[in-house]
């Protein structure tokens, strides 16, 4: 917060290049996750982009109670359900996916390495969007973002203890999505005695 | 136990949310139960399974086009901006949002705008033909010159800009504010010649550190905050770095606690990988061991075949996207040896915590077996991949023994054995971790045989990307699936199974024979590469990865 506070500082003066540090900042994690929650990487990006002028717009509103970011985070999310439920917008997960353009064949790599790391992503992206809207949100918040409960309760506009027991049936919806996955997961727990 | 137990909590001990009274029960339930345990298995394997979700992120042109969406946005009549509650016009610093957000070429900033336009293009072109003169070295310097090439090209952020606010001009124009300066390039500072570089890396310590890796601290909880800012914004916000430590060139750097005794029993076994790979480390990955303090900064040497390596790579893989993300790097440390997606992981690590590591090195047999210990004391180890012919495999387990080789199997269920003429993956898939699987693994990787048909129903999905990879070398012109199935369906059994994927192999005298004898004929040329995946333990989310592999 502390880091923040001077450009907002400055933002609130006008200083544009202030907001822009910030937007600069926190796109790519704010896009990060928005994208899960909004289905494609356009909308994602729209949803992002009025998310940052909302922001600047109510920015003198921002007391700093809350993290510049956790405050951020709270108004895409606002943005991204309503304009889901105005658009209804069809999940493409996937399309967002591909368009990353992450999961490039490296160098050296066994191309059985490739397609199973490029597979198992696909089953992770899919499952998760076969999750509701809230859960997947929740799960993307705290797994992804590592925000606490108390910061999802903020975002999320719910009490800690939904935030508890939403996430962990969130989780064990995932878990129920990725039965397969995790049988064949390297990384599963086989030895727990 | 007189409380019923409640997976909900168990979720919030995974999320490090529970203290006292709480804690303990779910401890309990979990020292009870194999059940929960299993559960809470689970729920790890999930958290990681996201985590590594490659991360997406936008172009460099984004921030303007938000700036233009705020100016178009406060100049609409009923648009209320905020700086309605600002300071007066008199009081206001740098240049209002409201006037000009970004279109520095209409500011008055000394010259004519053209020449702005002009400076910002023949700026771009300098940077471009210094960074093919260079030849960057180190992907340090890769890193540098796509950092000036974000600060001051409008390539992609102008097409993204026109595709949502087209608006000519206002994304090509310098993103850098007015009154500071544009990072410059520190090529000349590097010595492009053949020598060693020393590439900065920040280490994570606290995986070597067990009490520190037990908890997580407030800083660990806020990364957010700690998240670099890409290059163009000011540099007076961005949080500082740790300031590096100077190691001499080819002068071992003192090892990390706890790795002090790391000894060269594997890497002196004749013919290993590691032993070859010993003799011809230069200086500070002499003996295998990590050159890591217990400082945030160490440094490891990248010669300029491995940079020109990475180099040749990235220009392999110059997509739009890859291109794109090269612009968007901040900085680009040591991935001499990286490919996209861990370097991907690594960069996320870091704007997720800036003390996070990504951090790759070379390691014994022993160093293996201690950073194992630490791991198992506060940090967990997700996967360990040891790659190499079947002989060195064989011969790294042989050397750490049972019992550690049934830790590695308990901790990281995958070993791949590579051999020069096929590939020859094991992973181990069953419920519990036994010794005579784990023993098995040496002989299952010699016993293994390509091409295999798994009828085994867990394994279906990956043996059907198996054979997605088979018919592409068949195509190739590799020769085709081999044999039975006999010592595959030795290792498939009840419990523990191994299962052994035999992937496609390539190379002139197309597939080998897997076995130890035969393997043994390869490792004239051994491949051995340990690769360590550490994330820490559950209640903290975000993990450093620490590669060590052995250097040519």
């Amino acid at each position: 917060v502390s880091d923040d506070a001077p450009l907002i500082e400055r933002s609130l003066r006008g200083d544009s290049a202030a907001f822009g540090s910030l937007v600069r900042k926190y796109q790519d994690r704010l896009f990060n996750t928005v994208v899960h929650v909004a289905g494609s990487r356009e909308e994602a990006e729209d949803v992002a982009q009025e998310a940052f002028v909302q922001a600047y717009v109510k920015l003198s509103s921002f007391h700093g109670e809350s993290a510049f970011y956790t405050w951020l985070y709270r108004i895409a999310f606002n943005i991204a359900v309503s304009r889901r439920r105005r658009k209804k917008a069809e999940v493409s997960l996937d399309a967002g996916r591909e368009e990353s353009g992450r999961e490039v064949a490296h160098d050296g790599e066994a191309p059985g390495e490739h397609l199973l790391r490029q597979e198992r992503a696909s089953l992770v992206h899919s499952a998760l969007a076969a999750l509701s809207e809230e859960h997947r949100a929740i799960l993307v918040l705290r797994e992804m973002e590592g925000f606490e409960y108390e910061q999802i309760s903020e975002i999320l506009d719910l009490p800690t203890g939904t935030v508890r027991s939403r996430l962990h049936r969130a989780r064990l919806q995932l878990r129920e999505q990725l039965k397969g996955v995790l049988q064949d997961s390297a990384v599963l727990n086989f030895g727990s005695d | 136990m007189s409380e019923p137990f409640s997976d909900e909590l168990l979720s919030a001990y995974l999320d490090g949310e529970l203290l006292g009274e709480e804690r303990e029960r779910v401890e309990e339930w979990l020292a009870a139960s194999a059940d929960h345990r299993r559960l809470l298995d689970d729920l790890k394997a999930i958290r990681r399974e996201l985590q590594a979700l490659p991360r997406q992120t936008l172009d460099a042109g984004f921030a303007d086009r938000v700036l233009v969406a705020i100016h178009q946005r406060t100049s609409e009549p009923n648009s209320p901006p905020s700086s309605n509650e600002a300071p007066p016009p008199s009081a206001q610093q740098g240049s209002p949002i409201p006037a000009e957000p970004v279109n520095l070429a209409k500011k008055d900033l000394g010259m004519p705008a053209w020449r702005w336009f002009a400076a910002g293009v023949a700026a771009t072109l300098l940077a471009m033909i210094a960074g093919i003169n260079a030849a960057p070295q180190t992907m340090t310097q890769i890193g540098r010159v796509a950092q000036v090439r974000q600060s001051i090209e409008p390539g992609e952020g102008a097409v993204g800009a026109a595709r949502k606010n087209p608006s000519p001009g206002i994304a090509a124009t310098p993103t850098v504010p007015p009154g500071e300066s544009v990072p410059t390039p520190d090529l000349a500072q590097r010595d492009s010649a053949d020598a060693s570089k020393q590439v900065e890396v920040r280490a994570f310590s606290r995986a070597m550190n067990k009490d520190a890796a037990k908890l997580p601290t407030d800083a660990d909880r806020q990364p957010k905050e700690n998240a670099p800012a890409p290059p163009g914004p000011p540099k007076a916000e961005s949080p500082p770095l740790p300031a590096p430590s100077v190691v001499a060139d080819g002068a071992p750097a003192a090892p990390p606690a706890g790795l002090e005794s790391a000894d060269e029993d594997f890497a002196d076994r004749p013919g290993s990988r590691a032993n070859a790979a010993k003799k011809s480390r230069a200086g500070g990955f002499a003996n295998g061991r990590l050159p890591a303090t217990s400082d945030d900064v160490v440094e490891l040497p990248v010669t300029s075949e491995q940079a020109d390596r990475a180099l040749a790579f990235y220009s392999q893989a110059a997509t739009r996207q890859t291109a794109q993300r090269l612009k968007n790097l901040e900085r680009v440390e040591n991935v001499a040896e990286a490919t996209a997606d861990e370097y991907a992981a690594g960069k996320a690590l870091e704007q997720q915590k800036e003390q996070d590591v990504f951090l790759k090195g070379t390691a014994s047999a022993r160093t293996l077996m201690k950073l194992m210990d630490v791991a198992g004391d506060g940090v967990q180890i997700a996967a360990v991949e040891v790659t190499g012919n079947e002989a060195e495999v064989a011969a790294l387990l042989d050397t750490l023994g049972v019992s550690e080789a049934r830790k590695l199997a308990t901790y990281s269920q995958v070993l791949r054995a590579r051999g020069a003429g096929g590939v020859v993956a094991m992973q181990a898939n069953g419920q519990k971790a036994g010794g005579e699987g784990v023993e098995s693994i040496p002989k299952a990787a010699a016993l293994a045989e390509p091409g295999v048909e798994s009828p085994a129903k867990p394994v279906a999905k990956a043996d059907a990307v198996e054979k997605k990879v088979a018919k592409a070398e068949e195509e190739k012109g590799v020769a085709g699936p081999g044999g039975g199935s006999e010592a595959r369906d030795k290792f498939r059994g009840n419990s523990p199974a191994v299962r052994m994927r035999s992937l496609a192999g390539s190379g002139a005298a197309g597939r080998e024979p897997a076995s130890l004898s035969g393997a043994a004929e390869q490792s004239a040329q051994p491949q051995l590469r340990v690769r360590l995946v550490i994330v820490p333990a559950a209640a903290d989310p975000i993990g450093p990865t620490i590669e060590l592999e052995p250097q040519e």
